[in-house]
């Protein structure tokens, strides 16, 4: 039985790469919303409006006697970023951003050999701002849903600039080990640091939890994309 | 936002019974091993599990209980699998009976049983059966591992969301196997359970 990797790793060319930057720099970027947090914040705390909003500046100001060099301990992620969908781009760069993509994950899925519908593809451009703080905090892509029919299955990062400090990119395995600490509450699986350098791709299930630590200096640019497909069987 | 869903059930109390009586008069100290190697290889040190426990797999069961309780898991993946529609080969399920020990500080490290890499066979669906909780610590956490708002704590520390399971007597916890999960140390009573993992081709 063939054993499925970790990661797929390729490389796209610094031409893409600098188109991709370039694309980056010229267009209007959204910047992530509270909204969608504060929806969370609704659900795990039942807190509301005014309430959540202060809740929410709480926590993104807490600064937990940590020196972190004058920086909130939970800033709340700030990345800019703009995406779209696979055959609703709306320019020919995005149409180049895409079927590159399309063609990497065909590739990647030859290794996975996972049920994905390769036009249900969703394309994520990213900028973590040095003066923002940028970060994006530990999640997963996908999981079991049991409520759409459909799920965020592989995804890709290609690395276009990493910054200069800070803005790493982890993803933790979930292997079996030694709790690293006494306290067995306290979550204690591998984590692993993705080396990024401009160019690389890596692709990994989408259940994989990974983050992207605050960017300190030199701005951060990533191309992020989702494959989907049906749920995991 | 989409929620991680567990599937849940209840076996009857007679059958809590048999399983512990069986605990009590049959299971073995066996030097708990968990960990993944690659190649035969260490890639991770053990997880620490310092349960009791005593493994078969179906259809080699040594003696009725056995054969009981591997009929009840079997009944149970099926239907849990009408919940969760894996692939999964539900003649290859192993059945584990555990005490965590109050003694021994009995608990189990974070782990996943099954993962996209595992080598050999993929465990696909774990069944956690409460046969008797712990009166204090011995608590299942589960890690759903959703999009949360971080906690107060420092970044490089992977917070995500664990769950503390609800542990009834004769309840029954079903998850993907990729999920992360642990046992905390027992304090006061040792801890009873049945534990099915069910098999089946690699994640698509």
């Amino acid at each position: 039985m063939s054993i499925k990797p970790d990661f797929f790793e390729d490389k796209v060319p610094p031409s893409f790469v600098n188109e991709v930057i370039r694309y980056i720099d010229t267009g209007e970027l959204e910047k992530s919303s509270y909204d969608y947090y504060l929806s969370i914040l609704k659900e795990q705390t039942g807190l509301d409006g005014v309430d959540a909003k202060e809740k929410l500046e709480e926590l993104n100001n807490s600064y937990e006697g940590q020196d972190r060099g004058g920086r909130p301990v939970v800033p709340i992620p700030t990345l800019r970023f703009k995406h779209w969908n696979f055959h609703k781009e709306s320019n020919d760069t995005e149409r180049m951003i895409s079927n590159t993509m399309h063609k990497l994950s065909v590739k990647a899925n030859s290794v996975y050999d996972f049920d994905l519908d390769y036009n249900h593809m969703t394309l994520f451009l990213g900028k973590y701002k040095d003066d923002e703080d940028a970060h994006f905090d530990w999640h997963v892509d996908g999981h079991m849903t049991f409520q759409d029919s459909s799920a965020r299955k592989l995804s890709f990062s290609v690395f276009l600039k990493p910054a200069k400090k800070g803005g790493n990119f982890l993803i933790q395995e979930g292997w079996e080990v030694w709790p690293k600490s006494t306290d067995i509450t306290s979550l204690t699986l591998p984590i692993q640091e993705i080396e990024q350098s401009p160019g690389k791709v890596v692709a990994f299930p989408s259940y994989y939890n990974h983050c992207v630590t605050p960017v300190e200096e030199g701005d951060r640019y990533v191309l992020i994309t989702w494959i989907w497909g049906p749920e995991w069987r | 936002m989409l929620k991680p869903n567990f599937w849940k059930d209840v076996v009857p109390q007679d059958f809590v019974n048999d399983v512990k009586r069986y605990i009590d008069s049959e299971v073995e100290l066996v030097k708990a091993h968990a960990g993944y190697s690659k190649s035969g290889e260490k890639r991770f040190r053990d997880c620490s599990n310092t349960g009791k426990i005593k493994i078969w797999n179906f259809h080699e069961e040594s003696n009725e209980i056995e054969r009981t309780i591997s009929n009840i898991m079997y009944k149970l993946a099926v239907k849990a699998n009408n919940h969760f529609r894996f692939d999964l080969d539900h003649n290859f399920m192993i059945l584990q009976l555990a005490n965590f020990e109050e003694a021994k500080g009995g608990h189990f490290g974070w782990h996943a049983d099954d993962h996209i890499n595992f080598e050999q066979k993929h465990r696909k669906l774990s069944f956690s059966v409460f046969i008797q909780p712990a009166e204090k610590g011995g608590e299942l956490l589960i890690q759903n591992g959703w999009e949360i708002l971080p906690n107060n704590k420092e970044i490089y520390l992977p917070y995500l969301p664990s769950q503390k399971i609800e542990e009834d007597v004769g309840g029954v916890i079903a998850f993907p196997s990729y999920y992360n999960h642990c046992i905390t140390p027992v304090e006061k009573g040792d801890r009873y359970s049945l534990v099915a993992w069910i098999f089946g081709p690699e994640w698509r």
